[in-house]
Formats: C-alpha cells, structure tokens, sequence
C-alpha cells in the first residue's frame, strides 16, 4: 500500500471509529433522558431551533444529495438543477403552509394531522400505511445506495455492509429514540458542510478561484460542450421535466421523517425557525456541490484518465464523481473523510426513517387505532423498538434483494408516492373544511396505487428491467397524472358525501 | 410567489429550453435560490414577530 493511501485508510478508520464512539456514547445518555412516548418520538420537545435545523439538514440530505446530484451535474449539467431548486420550494411550502397547523394539530406523526377532524380510525389508519410505504421504499433505496457506495469505498462486501448499517440504525433508534437520532443528524450535519465546504475551496483554488475558467473548461471537455449550461442533458420530454419538478416539491411536503422534526421543539417560534435554519444550511450546500463541485469536476477530471475503464466511463460511476474530484484536488486524506463523511451520512438519514416507520407502526396503528388510544406508554415505547428492529430487518431484506437497482428512480417513487397520496390527504384536511374521511381515503388510495401502477408500467420498470419492448405508460414519472386524480377523487366523492341527506356525521 | 415563479423555469426548461442557453440557466437558478431564502427569511422574521399577537 502506497504512504497516501495508508495515510487515507487511516483518516477513514479513525474518523468513522470518532463518530462511532461520539454517537453510541449518545444513544447510551439519550437512552437514560428518555422516559416517555414524548421523549421517545419528540425529544421531549427539548431541542432547540438551531439544533432541529442541523437535525432537518442532517435528515434530509442523503448520500444522493450530496453524491447523486454532484453526479448528475456532472454527467448532465443544468437539468440537475431542478433536483436542488425542488427541494428548496418543497422547504418554502413546509414554511408558509404546514408549519403552523402541524405545530397546532400534530403530536408526533403525519397521521396525526390527516387524522384530527376524523373521528373514524380509517383515514389515520390510511395516512399510517401510506407513510410505512414511502418509509420503507426511501429506506430500501438508501440502504441499496449504502451497500453499494460502502462496497466501493471501504471495500466491504454488499451484504455485510447492508447489514451492519441496517444494526446499527436499529440500535440508534430502538435505544436512543429521537434524541440519538437527532445527534446523529446533527453531528453528521456539521461533518458534512464541513466536508462539501473544503471540497468546493479546493476545487476553486484548482482553477485559481476563476470561476469563467472553470465553466469555460468544464464546456471545453465535455461531450455535451456549452450544452452542459442548457437545459435537456438528462430530461428528454417536457412532461417528464414537469413531472419530476411537482412530484419533488409537493412530495417533500409530505415525507414523515420531516414533518416529525416539527416536534421536537418547544414551539411553534422554534419550529420556524428550524426550517429557516435547514433552508440555509441546504442552499447553502446546494450551491457549492450544483455551481462548483458538479461543473469543477468535468475538468479536473478528464485530466486524469486512470479514472476512467475502458469503456470511458467513471471508475465506480457517477456516484464517485465527488470522491473522485476529492482525491484529484484536496489528495487522499481528505478522500479519506468524505468517505467517513458518507458513511455518517447514511446512518443520520436511515435511521430518521426508521424512526418515522416505526412511529407509524406503534403510535399510529397499535397505539390509536388498534387500542384506541388506551395503550400505556409503556406498551407503545415497547411496540417501538419491536416495530423498529422489525422495520430494520425488513429494510436489510429487500436492501439484499434489491441490489444493483437505480436508487435515483426508487427514490424518485417515495417522492411521487408522498406528493399523490400524502400531500393531498394533509393540505385539504389542513385547509378545506368540506374534506370528509371516505372523500380522503378515496382521492389518496387512488394517488396511492395511480403512481405505483404508472411508475411500474413506465419505461424504467417495464421496459429496462422487466425487459417489455414498449412501455405501456409513456412517461417515467407519474405525478403530472396521479396527483391531479387524487385531488379530483377527493373533491369528488367528498363533495358526494356531503350531499347525502342522511350521511353519518361521522363521515364529516 | 416562489412556487409560482418555480413552474414558469421548470416550463421554459420544458418547452423553451433555448431561452436558458449560454449562462442564463446557471444565473436563473442561482438568483431563484438566494430569492427563495429571502423570500422565507422574511416570512419566517415576520410569522414568528406576530405569533403571540
């Protein structure tokens, strides 16, 4: 082994060994703080609004954040910037629109919300299935991404590596409950920034801090030439593009992981602020890795042609396009941190994903549904970690299962999902008074199976994995169709609910 | 307004994408984002100024 690469093996062991040691050592203080149901799903809502937007920041941005869009930057130029413009109105609308009723009418989960003018268990029972669908599909596609990139970086084989991350977010969340898991996302927070912060320094010094010669080499050497600052490198039709823009930013509204950190702090004052905080932390990061690390990357490495098979392409793919620009600018060693930073970065995200699943499960469909809301916390906290070892094997299953698929277009699902079956459900049950339980159930079981059904029929699933030779629904993304139809059914059959003379006021 | 503002760019890159050549797209979105943070750094000041009101 070469001194360098000695020298990289090391600051990856002792960075990765650092955090493991800092957050155990938090899980075990967070396991004696938390005495409750409060203290296990919210922290007790003793988190602060600057901590909760390190915890948001740290929850929201994945390893695809920060890995996938550098990739795409770099593969496709301008049209990576929808996935970093979404996301950012996806926070405005959390902002304007659902802060204030999920502080007022909330406890712990987005059922909570959908539920409270319902006094049938149906729609929460409904809202609880739907958040365990996007959870375990965002989880399965993370932890597919996960084993992949830990393959890659650490050299552990797939499974082995699926396994241990799938442990130890158990062990986070079963043990420590929220409050762990907002540590880890706040530490991974602070690591991360850090890390995409002296990347981007990097990069810029490569090129004298000259940001015309960067964009100007970066058009020089790519395949798509000056293309790469115009729109169509990645999206080929005009409805995909559309697609893919609504269901990003209404489907953020929705994701449980996200809406659950609204509660951790004391009140609706912190919980603004927690989202104005993330909101910065992540445009922050946004404009670093889309504007610098993404385009500073086409240069520097097509000067570097070990990098590339012979086939032409990336060693290891566009996912190690930042791993890659890291060695080439800031030299091994700081490789050797973002890989620390990677992996901390996945644990952060799939364990606030365990966390909401298994809320979902125990406070959700045992804990008010099933016993009607005459469960001791005792027995809830209990159905918790049952439900989120549960969760987590389940996760390391199909994560096994499933290697190899394209995590961009799973996650692309949870996101299509969240914006036709949840986003609906919350906002008209937040702000239109004629929503009745069978009108929500109606509109968001069809938003619900529209997006699956399209996304399985279109041409990521039928025609390049089930090997079909025509796609039976055209386009790749679904929510242009699937979230209008579930509007539409909702109003509908609210609207013939309500006509009804004798309709049960329960139905109201 | 930001939303609003969001779906023309995603139009233009759907069916004008020649409107964003050179430049313009890059500048567009870098101006969107610095807008949207404005936007809700002064809708959060002004909420959480008149939450006990």
């Amino acid at each position: 082994m070469s001194e360098t690469g000695a020298s990289s093996s090391i600051v990856v062991v002792s960075t990765f060994l650092l955090f493991l040691a800092v957050t155990l050592a938090i899980t075990w203080w967070a396991a004696r703080q938390t005495k409750g149901t409060r203290d296990f799903y919210a922290a007790g809502g003793r988190i602060t609004g600057f901590q909760n937007g390190l915890a948001i920041a740290g929850d929201f941005m994945s390893a695809a954040t920060f890995l996938g869009i550098t990739g795409l930057t770099y593969l496709a130029g301008l049209d990576a910037t929808i996935y970093i413009l979404a996301p950012m109105v996806g926070f405005c609308l959390l902002l304007m629109l659902m802060v204030e009723p999920f502080r007022k009418l909330g406890r712990f989960t987005v059922s909570d919300v959908a539920a409270h003018r319902f006094e049938r268990k149906s729609v929460r029972v409904f809202a609880a299935l739907t958040s365990l669908t996007i959870v375990l599909l965002y989880l399965v596609s993370q932890m597919v991404g996960a084993g992949a990139l830990v393959e890659l970086l650490f050299g552990i084989p797939y499974s082995p590596a699926v396994v241990s991350i799938g442990a130890l977010m158990v062990f986070y969340v079963s043990v420590g409950g929220m409050m762990a898991t907002t540590w880890v996302q706040i530490i991974k927070a602070v690591l991360m920034v850090f890390g995409i912060t002296v990347l981007a320094g990097a990069t810029l010094q490569s090129f004298e801090f000259d940001f015309p010669r960067m964009y100007r080499e970066a058009a020089e050497v790519h395949p798509l030439g000056a293309g790469i600052f115009a729109p169509g490198g990645l999206l080929e039709d005009p409805w995909s593009t559309i697609s893919l823009s609504l269901a990003l930013v209404f489907g953020f509204v929705g994701l449980p992981h996200i809406v659950m950190r609204l509660y951790t702090v004391p009140d609706e004052k912190a919980a603004y602020r927690s989202v104005l905080y993330a909101s910065f932390l992540i445009g922050f990061v946004f404009i670093l890795v889309f504007f610098v690390i993404g385009y500073g990357a086409i240069p520097r490495l097509h000067e570097h042609q070990e990098l590339f098979g012979p086939s032409g392409s990336l060693v290891g793919g566009s996912n190690m396009v930042a791993v890659h620009l890291a060695r080439v600018v800031a030299g091994d060693v700081f490789v050797g941190f973002i890989g620390a930073v990677v992996f901390a970065t996945i644990l952060a995200v799939v364990s606030g994903l365990t966390l909401a699943g298994a809320s979902a499960l125990s406070h959700d469909l045992f804990a008010r549904a099933l016993r009607d809301g005459r469960a001791t916390e005792t027995e809830e906290l209990r159905i918790t970690r049952i439900a989120a070892v549960a969760l987590g094997l389940a996760a390391i299953v199909l994560a096994i299962f499933f290697e190899g698929q394209n995590i961009v277009y799973m996650a692309s699902m949870v996101f299509a999902i969240s914006a036709s079956a949840n986003f609906p459900l919350l906002i008209l049950s937040v702000y239109w008074p004629g929503l009745t339980s069978a009108g929500a159930i109606a509109g968001g079981s069809v938003g619900l199976a529209l997006s699956i059904a399209l996304m399985f029929l279109g041409p990521t699933i039928w025609v390049d994995i089930l090997g079909n030779t025509a796609p039976v629904f055209p386009y790749k993304y679904p929510a242009l169709f699937s979230m209008p139809a579930a509007f539409l059914v909702t109003w509908a059959v609210s609207s013939r609910e309500r006509s009804r003379p004798f309709a049960d006021p329960s139905l109201r | 307004m930001v939303t609003a503002i969001f779906f023309v760019l995603v139009l233009v890159m759907a069916f004008r994408p020649r409107l964003l050549t050179g430049f313009r797209g890059l500048t567009y979105s870098l101006e969107f984002i610095l807008l949207t943070l404005v936007v809700m750094g002064g809708y959060a000041w002004w909420r959480i100024a008149h939450i006990d009101e």
